[in-house]
Formats: C-alpha cells, sequence, structure tokens
C-alpha cells in the first residue's frame, strides 16, 4: 500500500509552493503541473464519494478552478489544501443530491481479467461494493476510501481532516464492518 | 496489501456510541445517516482490523479463527485495487486549463500591508490636513465650559 515519507513531503511541498509563485507571477501553464501532480488521487477520492464519474470530474474542474483562483491564499500544503476543497465539494454533492445507485464506467481502464467469466465476477463485485459504498454514510465513506483506496495512514488522515487518529481508526472499522455486513453473504 | 508503514499503534477502545449519549449536533458538510440512522454492521475479529491496519500478518489474522473475513477481505481487496489503478480520465488536465481564468490568480493584499509611497504632493496633503484637523480639535477644547 502506497504511503508518502515526510522527506518526499517536505520536497514535494518545496516544489509546489514553487510553482504556485510562478503561476501568481503570471506564468498560467505552470498550473498544468499541479494538475497533474494531484489529479489522479483527488479524482479517485471524488469518484469513490460520489459513484459517478461525470460528478467526478465536475468536483475536479470546479476545484482546481476555486484552487487557482484562490491560489494567493494557499497556507502551507499545497495538496492537503486542495485536498480539502474537493473534500468538502464532494460532501457538499452528497448533502444535496440524494441518489440511490450510480456505478462508473472503467471503458479507458485496462482489463487484467483473463475470461469473460473472471470479467463478469469483477463487474459484480465492483457494482455491489459501489452499492454498499453509497449506503454508509459519508464520513464513513470517506475514512475507508482514504484508508483502502487512497492507501493514506491514519496520521495523513488525521492531518487532511483536522480530525484525531482514534476517531479515523473507528470510522473505517465502522465502515469496513458494515461493509461486511452488507457483502458478506455473497462474497464470504 | 493493506500494508501501512505509518501505524499508529492504537488500540479500538473507542468502538461505537455509549448508550444513553445525547445525539450531537450535525457538523458542517457532516451528511446525515439515511432513514432512521440504523446502519447493519458485523463484528470483525480484532485481528483481522489489525491485519487490515497493516498491524499484523495475514496468519496472525488467520490465527485468530478468522479465516473466512480475511478471505472475505481479500477477494475485496480484488476491487479495491482496481480502485487504486484508477486515473484521471485524459481529456480533463486540458479541460481545467481551459477553464482557467486567462488572468493570473488575483493577490489581495490587506491595506495595513500595502506599500505606501509618499510624493511630495501626497506629503503637503497629508500636513495641511493634520495642521487642520489639530486647529479644529484645539479650537472646539478651548470653546468647551471648564
Amino acid at each position: 500500500m502506497r504511503t508518502t515519507e515526510p522527506e518526499q513531503l517536505v520536497d514535494q511541498d518545496d516544489s509546489d509552493q514553487r510553482i504556485i509563485q510562478r503561476v501568481l507571477a503570471g506564468n498560467r501553464d505552470d498550473f498544468t503541473m499541479l494538475i497533474t501532480r494531484y489529479s489522479d488521487p483527488l479524482y479517485r477520492h471524488a469518484l469513490c464519494m460520489t459513484g459517478s464519474p461525470d460528478v467526478a470530474e465536475d468536483i475536479l474542474q470546479l476545484s482546481f478552478i476555486k484552487a487557482y483562483q484562490h491560489l494567493a491564499e494557499v497556507r502551507g500544503r499545497f495538496d492537503a489544501w486542495v485536498f480539502r476543497i474537493v473534500a468538502n465539494g464532494c460532501k457538499d454533492w452528497l448533502k444535496n443530491i440524494r441518489r440511490s445507485h450510480l456505478s462508473y464506467d472503467e471503458d479507458d481502464q485496462p482489463s487484467g481479467f483473463a475470461t469473460p467469466e473472471e470479467e463478469l465476477d469483477r463487474t459484480e463485485l465492483r457494482s455491489d461494493l459501489d452499492m454498499a459504498l453509497s449506503s454508509l454514510p459519508a464520513s464513513l465513506r470517506e475514512a475507508f476510501v482514504m484508508k483502502h483506496v487512497e492507501g493514506r495512514s491514519y496520521e495523513e488522515m488525521a492531518d487532511l481532516l483536522g480530525t484525531t487518529v482514534g476517531a479515523l481508526k473507528m470510522r473505517v472499522h465502522r465502515a469496513r464492518e458494515a461493509l461486511q455486513a452488507l457483502l458478506e453473504e455473497k462474497y464470504a | 496489501m493493506f500494508h501501512d508503514l505509518h501505524s499508529d499503534g492504537l488500540g479500538d477502545g473507542q468502538k461505537g456510541k455509549r448508550p444513553g449519549q445525547p445525539e450531537r449536533p450535525l457538523a458542517d458538510r457532516e451528511v446525515p445517516l439515511d432513514g432512521n440512522g440504523s446502519m447493519q454492521s458485523t463484528a470483525i475479529a480484532d485481528a483481522v482490523h489489525a491485519w487490515l491496519d497493516g498491524e499484523a500478518t495475514e496468519s496472525e489474522a488467520r490465527r485468530a479463527d478468522s479465516n473466512r473475513e480475511v478471505d472475505f477481505w481479500k477477494r475485496l481487496d480484488e476491487d479495491l485495487a482496481a480502485r487504486r489503478r484508477l486515473r484521471t480520465p485524459a481529456h480533463l488536465q486540458a479541460q481545467i486549463m481551459n477553464a482557467l481564468p486567462m488572468h493570473a490568480p488575483v493577490v489581495i493584499t490587506p491595506w495595513w500591508k500595502r506599500e505606501f509611497v509618499v510624493t511630495p504632493t501626497s506629503a503637503i496633503v497629508a500636513a495641511t490636513t493634520l495642521v487642520v484637523a489639530a486647529a479644529a480639535a484645539t479650537a472646539f477644547v478651548l470653546r468647551l465650559p471648564h
């Protein structure tokens, strides 16, 4: 599972700050580097939180536009700041939209499964997990996605969400137990 | 799978809500639970949680008589692994760049941090204003009944 070393974070933060200064000085195109650097984990977060690729794209686009417009206000790490914009965008969307189920398609994702049966199993599991995730309260879903999809440590999650490691552990544990209750009959 | 190098080593002593604990108000941006707020759940052995958190090995989790749970989570991880590989759609970066304003982000400096340039004209205006204000204040004070 991916984790980020502290030294790497410091280097990356320095590099982010240099890019931000260039963008603020008028080099608009340099903002692409920040998008390239952070869009994948942010997209995964938005997609797993909303269950819809279109909504995830919209949230990501609006978040980066907001980040660009308020770039002069960045205090501390850019990645943590932009993550909070995206996470709040997802929560706002979830608050306003009550949906039953939306599954995302992975047409542009390579398939690593050899047989049609395996592919079918995979699609079914994905769909069931989507459904189960969408039934979780947003705070549990967010914690589960950050831990198991984004591969973040509890300390990193606590830093990003402004809460304690203990509270996040509890949320992840509760999310696992709820998901297992929903899926174990079929998959255990 | 699920290994986390940043394990915090905290126990699981904070589970659930105490009976009789009053409902707390929803925090900003918190999404309320569906319906009556109930959620089905199945207790998972602590050893399995520890394994999923990267704090124990798979064999330690299996030793806790949790083979079924371990197999279930390994199966689920097949899908989670696919989600971990998801990439941003190729067109999105260009789409975002096209949607950005053409001008540089506005740097708003508070007035007390702004550079103050003194020109001869502004110095004369400021000095005159100061003298007039001082004279007006003095005249007002002298007119007050003692």
